[in-house]
Formats: structure tokens, sequence, C-alpha cells
């Protein structure tokens, strides 16, 4: 009991430190107080002491098996091996409530230990205002959801974690949702600060560029891993549903990706800052939306959630969190209006605006069908629900808009870009993929969907290898390196451009793979007797018969198919299963998959007759499914390629972010001019209008440095004579 | 940026936002059904044909399935009530589909008792199911 007492005392301490944090660091702002400013610090660092022991006690609890705590005698049971117990932790709703408060505490003390420009000003806001929202999730944690609740007896034995969820799935899905999800925090509060203090700049961007990639590195993982997993784990063919708990994840990973392209625009032109701002709030609300789909019972859904108030008040929050972020946009709207305007209908900034129109496109499709029965009641009185297909017809076609748009964008140029170095870039790309499209319909492949995305995923490759082939020309021709070094260097010394082409070929690898397996995918229901066997595709099965495993608390029935090829060649055996529980549980599906490169077998057993042994299979045949899951693997490289931190010369590491930046505009620059994506006329232009912001800098940074020097050696003297005296 | 440049861009986003609209049209369009409770078909007896998706759970020894013919015909109800929709479907049986499970079917309704059911999906195991046991803060 006592390590459950502990837990508890440290949420309730919580519960007075966390409001502590905002309310004093803000006062302290106003006021212009360095020693309230300095005591919300330290109550930063207690908030981080207490969260860290609640969520030791509650995984000593879960670990040792204390079933007095109803959380958990709810989700572990002496069976289950030490890897799920920790699972267990946020597999249930108030673990995971204490899980997310984790996260944000340590999010939260990061934050305060990073240095950055003018952090003295940033940081008492920024903290604040996750302190904020953290005060929320205390409350929720302490009066309604708590870990800790005991039970008024201790039962034999605990309920276990559902078979489904034991998984390594588990492990990894959720808590990589989790991270994303929270991770959009930190920039949501960095862009608030910023209007709070009237920054005209992109400085919040360039502070939380690495959060934003990283969170939205994170979400794209668990999107990608949860989509594995149900389709590995579930039994019905496929590994995205369009259900409302699935677009809770992706909504905000939508406007993030806009936001990401977006603030390039801010960063390099200081343009779209109410924009930036708008989205990243948006983006924000939208993980909180997320959370309350999941906790609210709100909308049926086909994932079983909880069915609780808590939605109510997740909603509400939200609610309070949108207003105060359109309360501060309206309030800061004359600040932060664009210093530049567009120059040319085609640019890289209007490409960029096409992006976030088209991915705003499909945020809204997504967000009308998620709340699609609560808008229908509000207008009709009677709830009515959008199926599969109206993403379908609506994404799906933006989505090729989108690939195409990536086929163009990289070879666009800032400001104002030469047509006619994009329409001699495209020509070759267009015609490839132009006659490969053909060959792919003449082979009988006609869906005219899924013939324009494949032309436009063909497209996005053949332009990315031709920028990385000129990008490495380009540079031979200056640095007379080998081929493999120029290019190693050459993605070195511009890691976000050539990481960010990574995420694309990646993209358009996954794309394949899904136009493929929606498109092309095959799916027979077959009911056989034992020596009876069926086609699919170049495979042939047959079907043996019935085996029966009876264990501890479940049986297991396992069909022995034996694959083998058209030509009679034998592949191997194949066992899909079903287990029964003896606890009345639903019983799980243990698929069968035979997975190659080009496409996935992949066998369900649906029903059984055991007196005749008759068995009913779904087989499917997904071609090219492992293209989503390659190209998820990719996508992490590119990523990572994107945030990671790049070498710099020394000097170079001194400058401030926004010097920084600029850095990033002149050798971009260059690369565009040596790839023949601006004209001579125009590089000189932006050539010398960057070099004189560079000198503005230079002269600053000289200012300053004297101002510095002036004040060390009048501290000098003042503590000479203080020493004198 | 010049006046005419602004036009320009006002009329090609606003054809993207144009398409985009009359996509969302389009699908709402075809894609459409009455979200229902069984107690709630029951209630507003929906015009025979409209296409409708009912939640409920399978009603206790309703479940009746020809493997030669793949149909399945079962009973839902709304939890701790006695009405039941029958629901006739043309496809695979869920193994052990008989206790109470929650589902949700989309079809027609060919009276005010049968639905003609063209999906039928099974919730998937819980996350954070409440069971609530009895507990002390």
């Amino acid at each position: 009991m006592i390590i459950g007492d502990v837990g508890r005392i440290a949420l309730w301490l919580a519960m007075l430190v966390i409001p502590y944090i905002w309310i004093v660091s803000i006062y302290g702002v106003w006021k212009k107080n360095n020693r309230l400013i300095k005591s919300a610090k330290r109550a930063i660092i207690l908030q981080f002491g207490l969260i860290i022991i609640a969520s030791a006690a509650l995984l000593t609890l879960l670990l040792s098996l204390n079933f007095r705590f109803a959380y958990v005698a709810e989700y572990t049971s002496k069976s289950l091996s030490v890897l799920y117990r920790i699972a267990a932790f946020w597999g249930g709703d108030a673990g995971s409530l204490l899980f997310w408060l984790l996260v944000m505490s340590i999010y939260l003390f990061v934050v305060m230990l990073v240095r950055h420009e003018d952090e003295d000003a940033y940081k008492p806001i920024v903290t604040a205002i996750i302190a904020f929202v953290m005060t929320f999730f205390i409350l929720i944690v302490n009066v309604m959801a708590n870990p800790f609740a005991t039970l008024s007896y201790t039962p034999e034995n605990g309920n276990g974690l559902n078979e489904l969820l034991q998984n390594p799935g588990m492990t990894v899905h959720p808590v990589n949702l989790y991270l994303g999800y929270i991770g959009f925090l930190v920039p949501f509060a960095y862009a608030m600060a910023s209007l709070w203090l009237k920054k005209t700049d992109a400085s919040w961007l360039a502070i939380t560029r690495r959060w934003t990639l990283i969170a939205w590195l994170f979400l794209s993982c668990g999107i990608i891993y949860g989509a594995h997993w149900s389709y590995e784990e579930l039994g019905w063919g496929g590994y995205w549903s369009w259900d409302p708990i699935e677009n809770a994840a992706l909504m905000p990973w939508l406007s993030a990706t806009a936001f990401l392209h977006s603030a390039m625009i801010q960063e390099r032109k200081a343009m779209f800052k109410t924009w930036n701002v708008i989205l990243i709030a948006l983006t924000f609300m939208l993980t909180m939306f997320g959370t309350a789909l999941t906790r609210g019972g709100m909308i049926w859904s086909i994932h079983a959630f909880s069915n609780g108030s808590m939605g109510f008040f997740f909603m509400l929050f939200v609610g309070i969190l949108a207003l105060g972020s359109v309360v501060m946009i309206v309030w800061r709207f004359s600040s932060i209006r664009a210093s530049a305007k567009l120059e040319a209908i085609v640019s890289k900034e209007t490409g960029f605006l096409l992006n976030n129109i088209l991915f705003l496109g499909m945020l809204f499709a997504v967000f009308l069908g998620t709340i699609f029965p609560l808008v229908t009641e509000a207008i009709t009185g009677s709830q009515m629900l959008v199926n599969g297909s109206f993403y379908d017809t609506v994404v799906l076609p933006i989505g090729v808009l989108v690939i195409l748009l990536m086929a163009i964008g990289p070879l666009l140029a800032w400001r104002k870009a030469s047509i006619n170095h994009v329409r001699r870039a495209l020509l070759w790309p267009f015609i490839l993929s132009l006659l490969a499209t053909l060959f792919l319909a003449l082979s009988g492949y006609r869906n005219l969907l899924a013939l324009a995305s494949y032309f436009a995923a063909f497209l996005v490759m053949l332009t990315i290898f031709l920028e990385f082939t000129q990008g490495v020309m380009a540079r031979r021709q200056k640095t007379k390196e080998a081929i493999v070094l120029a290019f190693l260097r050459m993605i070195r010394k511009n890691q976000r451009r050539y990481g960010g082409y990574i995420v694309h070929l990646a993209l358009v690898i996954m794309v394949i793979g899904l136009t493929s397996t929606g498109s092309f995918g095959q799916k027979i229901t077959v009911n056989l007797k034992p020596g009876q066997s069926m086609s699919i595709g170049d495979y042939v099965l047959l079907y043996h018969g019935l085996e029966t495993d009876f264990s501890h608390g479940k049986i297991d029935l396992k069909a022995d198919v034996v694959v083998y090829t058209g030509q009679g060649q034998t592949l191997g055996l194949l066992k899909p299963a079903v287990t029964f529980y003896e606890n009345g549980q639903q019983p799980a599906t243990d698929l069968a998959l035979y997975s190659t490169l080009l496409s996935d077998l992949y066998v369900v057993l649906d029903g059984t007759d055991n007196s005749t042994q008759e068995a009913l299979f779904d087989v499917h045949l997904n071609p090219l499914v492992s293209m989503i899951w390659l190209g998820g693997y990719l996508f992490v490289f590119g990523a990572i390629l994107c945030f990671w931190p790049e070498r710099k010369k020394k000097e170079i590491v001194e400058h401030n972010d926004a010097k920084q930046a600029l850095l990033q505009a002149i050798n971009d620059i260059e690369d565009d001019f040596a790839m023949g994506k601006i004209d001579q006329p125009s590089y000189q232009m932006l050539s010398q209008q960057y070099q004189k912001q560079m000198a503005q800098w230079d002269d600053y940074d000289r200012e300053e440095r004297v101002k510095i020097e002036q004040m060390l050696q009048d501290e000098i003297v003042r503590r000479l004579e203080v020493n004198r005296v | 940026m010049n006046r005419s440049l602004k036009i320009r861009l006002w009329l090609a986003f606003g054809a993207v936002v144009l398409v985009i609209a009359s996509l969302i049209g389009v699908g709402i369009a075809k894609s459409t059904s009455y979200y229902l409770t069984v107690t709630q078909v029951f209630a507003d007896e929906p015009s025979p044909n409209a296409a409708v998706t009912v939640s409920g759970v399978i009603a206790p020894h309703s479940v009746h399935w020809n493997s030669s013919t793949e149909a399945l015909q079962f009973a839902i109800c709304d939890q701790g009530k006695n009405q039941d929709l029958v629901v006739d479907y043309h496809g695979a049986r869920p193994q052990d589909f008989s206790k109470g499970w929650p589902v949700i079917v989309t079809g027609s309704l060919i009276n005010h008792q049968t639905l003609k059911a063209s999906n039928l999906e099974i919730k998937c195991p819980s996350k954070y199911e409440a069971k609530a046991p009895s507990s002390k803060a």
C-alpha cells in the first residue's frame, strides 16, 4: 500500500505545483519580477520529480502485480509477461493519462534546460502555457481517472491485458502516438509566446523546428505502425478503415505536414506569419480533439475505447484553448502581418501555398466525415454516417494532386521560377512516367485513379533522381570529388533539402504500395473440405485439415494449408488459426502470411465445422504491400536526416538562428543556380540582397560585441574599485 | 503583388477549392446512411430501402449460419432492451458469433423488423474498456 500512497500523494502535490508554475510565471512576467520567474523554474523541477515518482510507483505496482489497485487488477494478470506489464502502464485509461502527464512533464523539463536565443523572454511564457495544459491533465488524473484507486478487496488474479494487445506493437504504436501528439504542444506554446512578445521574425520557428519535426516523425511512425499492426493482427486483410479513431491520428498529421511546408516560407521570406500560427494552433487543437474522440464515446467507432464522460471535458478544454488562441492571434494580428508579398504565379512560395490548400482540403474532408453524425444530428435531428467510399472519393484524388505537386515543387525556385527550366526538367521524367503508366494500362491494370497515382509516383521518383544527379554533377564541377564522396557531402551540406527529398521518395514508394493493394488486391472467401484446393493469382492452396490444441484457459484451432506455385512447386505450410478463450472473451484470429517483396498471400480462418473438418477461409492476395512498410523505414531515415544537427564551421555555430537561416538561403540559391533552376540575373539579385542582409548582421554583431566588451570593462573597473575600498 | 497577379492567384486557388468542394459534395451524395440504434429503428420507422447503419449487440441464440450458401442471419438489440432487429447477411461468419458482441451493420431495411446488411463490422478489442470495478480512491 505504501507505494500506492506515495504515488497518490505525488499526484496530489503535483496538482498544487503545476498550477503554481503558470500562475507565478505569468505574474512574474507581468510584474517583471525575476524572483518569481526563478521560483516557477524551481517548481518545474519539482513537478518533474513528482510525476516521475508517481509514474515509478504505478510501474512498480504493475510489475509486482498488486491487485489491490483497481488499475493493476484491470490490466494485468499473473500470466502476463514483464513486457506487457510495463505496456499496461499506457494500456488503460487512467494509466495512459498519467503517461501523457509524464511525457508533458519531461518535455517541460527539457524546454527549461535547452538554451536558445532570447530564452529569457520566451521561456517563462512557454513554460506557463505548457503548465496550463498540464493542469487540465493533472485535474483529470486526480479527480476522474486515478490510477491509484483501490478495490475494496484483493482479487486472486487480474483481468489481464487483452490478447490482441499482447503484441510488440502495443509497446510501440501508442507510445509513438503519445510522443507525437504531445510534441506539438511545444511549438504551439512557442507560437503563442511569440505572439505575446510581439515577435515579428521567425525565431519561434527556428527554435521549435526540431521539436516539430520530431513530433511529426513520432506521429507518422505511430500511424504507420498502427496500420501494420492492424494488418498483421486483426485479420480483415486491410490496414486502414477510415474509422474515427484512425482519422483522429491522421488529422493532426495533415495539418502538421502543411505547417512544415509553410514554415519554410516564413523562415525564408517572412511571409505567412499569421497562417503558420493558425496551422500550429490547429495541429495542437486536433491532437486534443483526437484525445477527446478516443475518450469520449461521442462518435461510434469500431475501436472500443472508453465511453465515459471524459470526452466532454476534453472538448471543453479544446474550446478554451481554441478561444485563447483566436484571441491571441486577433490581438497581435497587426504585428505579424507579412512583410513580403508573392511576386510571381509560378514560384516555390505559390507551390507551398497550393500544398497547404490541398492538405487542408484533405483535412477538412476527413474532419467533416468524422463529425458527420454530429453535424447531421444538429441540422436534421437524425444522425447520418459516411462510409469509407466518401474518403476514397475525396481524399484519394487530392492525394494524387499532392504527389504531382511533390514532383514539380522541388524544381521551383524561390520568388520567381524559370518556367523554361521547369519544362526542361520535367520533359524526360514526364515522357518516361507516361510510358510506364501506358505499359501498366496495357498490361490490364485499368483503374483511372490508380493509373494517375502510379504516373504521379513515377514522376516524383524520376525528378528526385534528377535532383540528386544534377546536384552531384554541379558539386563535382566545383570540387572535382569522386561521385560517392560528392553525393555524401552534398547531402551532408544540405540535410534539410535532401532529407526532404528522401521523405518524398519514401512517401511515393508507400503510395505505390497503397495504390496496388487498394486497387488491384484480390479477395476470395471459400469453404474447403480436407483435400480440396483453391487458387488465387499464381498461388494454389491445398487444405489438409484441422488441428486442435488445448492449453490453459484457451483452445487453439489451426488449419493446415500447403501453398504451391501454379507450376506445382511447394512454397510452404501456412497455419491460419483461431484462439477461443474459456472466459468468453472474443476469439482472436491468428492469420497466416506468405510474404514476398511483390505480394502478400494473407489467409484467415473464418469458420469451421468440427464434425466434417470443413473450414471457411478468407484469402487475400495483396500486391506490393511490402512497399508500404519499406517506404515507412525510408521515411524515418529521411525525417531523421532533416533534423539531425548539421556539421557547421565554427563561426556558423556562433550565429543566431536568423543568421543561420540566411546562410542556408545563400547555400540554396548557389545550389539552385548551379543546377539551372534560376537564371543569372535572378541569382545575382538574390545573392546581393542576401549579402546585404548578412552585412547588416555582421554590423549588428560588431556593435553587440563592442557593447559587451564595454560592459565587461565597466564591471572590472567597478570590482577593482570595490576591492580598493 | 500587382493586381493581375493577385487576380490570377485567386482564380487558380479558387478553382482548386471548388474542385475539393465538389469532391466532398459527390462523396457525401454517394456514401451516407442513417445511423441508428435498434431502439431508434423501431421508434423512427425509417422508410424501406433507406440506407441505414445500425449498431447493437448480438441477441443470444439468434445466429443461424448456412455454410454452403454463406447465409448468416442473426438479431441485434440494444444493451438491456428486448426489441430485436433481424439481420440478413451474405458472407463469411466470424468465429463464435454469438456472445453479445457489439456490432455495426450497414444495409437497407426490408421491413421494420429485418435489415439486409451489405457490411458487417465487429468492434475491435478494447484498450480503455470500462469494466468499472467497485473502487475507492
